[in-house]
């Protein structure tokens, strides 16, 4: 019996450690296949490079970078208030069979292929953002706008459970000292829900920079810095996903490298969520 | 006799389909300490959360009769809530100070009814401490996290805090229940000195509470006020024989 134990016991761990072994598999590979391009480059000319132009051997994803951070920021400005906003109803407002419906049918939106998006934002907000302000359409401010509405379900729901973990306690002495509900949300269950709310919008963030295929369906994908929100980005995601497929040598290294900087951005973020997150924990 | 701060006629009170209480009239004079007293499930609790309608935010509520908080009608229509909790204030069974600084904790009432001027809201904080007997303790550390305190600590700031808004009535629900036995004597100590500025009602399972703290008693039982006279009285000489079964623990 206790032999018995044993194995399954190693058997499991074996299991655990190759769904981590995936992982160091994946950081390995991209860091084998980027690393060499980095350093005949210079990191900082990668970085900081202006130029993208595989066949003439310039590699500069600033532009690359730039963009992506432009078009999580704006989705971030527009997805993040909402999907607060969102959470807070459906934790202190809605009535429980409100919630009910609300919460599944938000986070149904997680379940909608990122393409499907892709489709919708093509369709019909880059014909609007074309129509209304003129240019393409396809632009930073589209992509914003989907990526927004993308990352509502995570922000959202991880945001609805820090407030719905703030002890029922605490609002019942504010009610009790005769405040409004809008006045207990807002001066004693937000405060208190601040890191979970913290590590929501963080790794929304992640979500954002890391998608891939909706942004190149309406980004426009050209290679400038877009210095309005109407003008064409490409983000590091689409630039991988958009010339991987018939790039050799030096250029597919080039895009293994710009996976590189994805990968550590990414990490960090989740770093730090995990770190606040726990930091909530500890309290 | 005081004049009557605080009565009820005829209350019945349901959530859902089940009736918490009974029929219950009863009068509160100012400056004194009540104590509701009864087993478990006795509706000692409902009754007080009635009394600022704290029981408005159980679903399913219904309320029959009368509660008349100095002769206006507590439910009736234009009644604003927000200034009847501040003028009829709560102190829980565990202290649940805000996760905020013991500044921030008295400051709120304060805020959330409109004060905004700095030295008032200095002075609120100071005179507050100084009645639940901290302010020696804690005038140099009112930045510290209220909800890092001790349990008798944190229960006298959420008194603190209720004193800032300067209320007519406390409300008192087994205040006790989460202390140690000197931190109790503390509070009841604090008590009879609130007691000259306030009017109490205090819901306690600890008979030996009641007979110590209180001026009134009510004895009730499944929903029902059985009794309600001096204490001394109530304990020494009951009139009706479950409240002698009970005050001299044959059951509860």
């Amino acid at each position: 019996m206790i032999e018995q134990e044993k194995w399954i016991k190693f058997i499991l761990m074996l299991i655990a450690c190759s769904a981590i072994s995936a992982l160091a598999l994946i950081t390995f590979f991209i860091f084998w296949e980027g690393l060499p391009v980095i350093w005949k480059i210079g990191l900082w000319d990668f970085i900081s490079g202006l130029k993208w132009a595989p066949t003439k051997g310039k590699f500069g994803i600033l532009p690359m970078i730039v963009g992506s951070f432009e078009v999580t920021f704006g989705a971030m400005i527009l997805g993040v208030p909402l999907a607060l906003l969102c959470a807070i109803y459906l934790a202190e407002f809605a009535s429980p069979r409100t919630r009910n419906i609300l919460k599944p049918a938000i986070e149904v939106l997680a379940g909608i292929p990122s393409v499907v998006y892709g489709f919708i934002g093509m369709m019909v907000i880059v014909p609007f953002l074309r129509n209304t302000f003129g240019g393409s359409g396809f632009s930073v401010a589209g992509c914003s706008i989907v990526l927004g509405i993308m990352i509502l379900p995570t922000i959202t729901s991880i945001s609805f459970d820090a407030l719905m973990a703030i002890p029922r306690t605490y609002r019942e002495g504010s009610l009790a000292l005769g405040a409004t509900p809008w006045q207990t949300v807002k001066m004693v269950v937000l405060p208190a829900a601040k890191s979970g709310i913290v590590a929501a919008v963080i790794l929304g963030m992640g979500r954002a920079i890391g998608e891939t295929m909706a942004v190149i369906m309406i980004a426009g994908n050209s290679l400038i810095i877009p210095l309005t929100p109407f003008d064409p980005v490409r983000t590091l995601t689409s630039n991988i996903a958009l010339e991987m497929g018939y790039a050799t040598g030096d250029h597919r290294q080039a895009l293994f490298a710009t996976g590189i900087i994805l990968f550590v951005v990414i990490m960090c973020l989740n770093s730090l969520a995990n770190w606040i997150a726990n930091k909530a924990v500890a309290k | 006799m005081d004049p009557i701060i605080l009565s009820t006629q005829n209350l019945n009170f349901y959530y859902g389909s089940f009736q918490a209480l009974y029929n219950i009239s009863i009068n509160i004079p100012e400056h004194h300490i009540v104590a509701l007293i009864g087993p478990s499930g006795c509706g000692k609790s409902t009754l007080l959360k009635v009394f600022n309608r704290m029981s408005d935010l159980v679903s399913g509520n219904r309320v029959e009769g009368h509660v008349f908080f100095k002769n206006q009608d507590i439910f009736a229509a234009q009644t604003d809530i927000m200034s009847l909790r501040k003028r009829i204030g709560m102190v829980f069974q565990q202290p649940n100070p805000f996760p905020l600084s013991v500044r921030e904790n008295i400051e709120y009432g304060p805020k959330v009814h409109g004060e905004t001027n700095k030295e008032r809201l200095e002075q609120i904080v100071h005179e507050s401490l100084q009645s639940v007997m901290l302010w020696d303790r804690l005038k140099d550390s009112l930045k510290k996290r209220a909800t890092e305190l001790l349990p008798d600590e944190q229960q006298r700031i959420c008194i603190a805090r209720l004193l800032a808004v300067d209320p007519e009535i406390l409300l008192m629900d087994e205040p006790c229940s989460s202390l140690d036995p000197i931190a109790i004597v503390g509070i009841e100590d604090l008590m009879q000195k609130l007691k000259e500025k306030y009017t109490i009602v205090i819901v306690t399972h600890n008979m030996q509470q009641a007979a110590r703290v209180s001026d009134l008693a009510g004895f009730m039982l499944l929903g029902k006020l059985i009794e309600y006279g001096a204490t001394a009285q109530i304990f020494a000489a009951p009139q009706d024989k479950r409240t002698e079964d009970y005050v001299s623990g044959h059951y509860g």
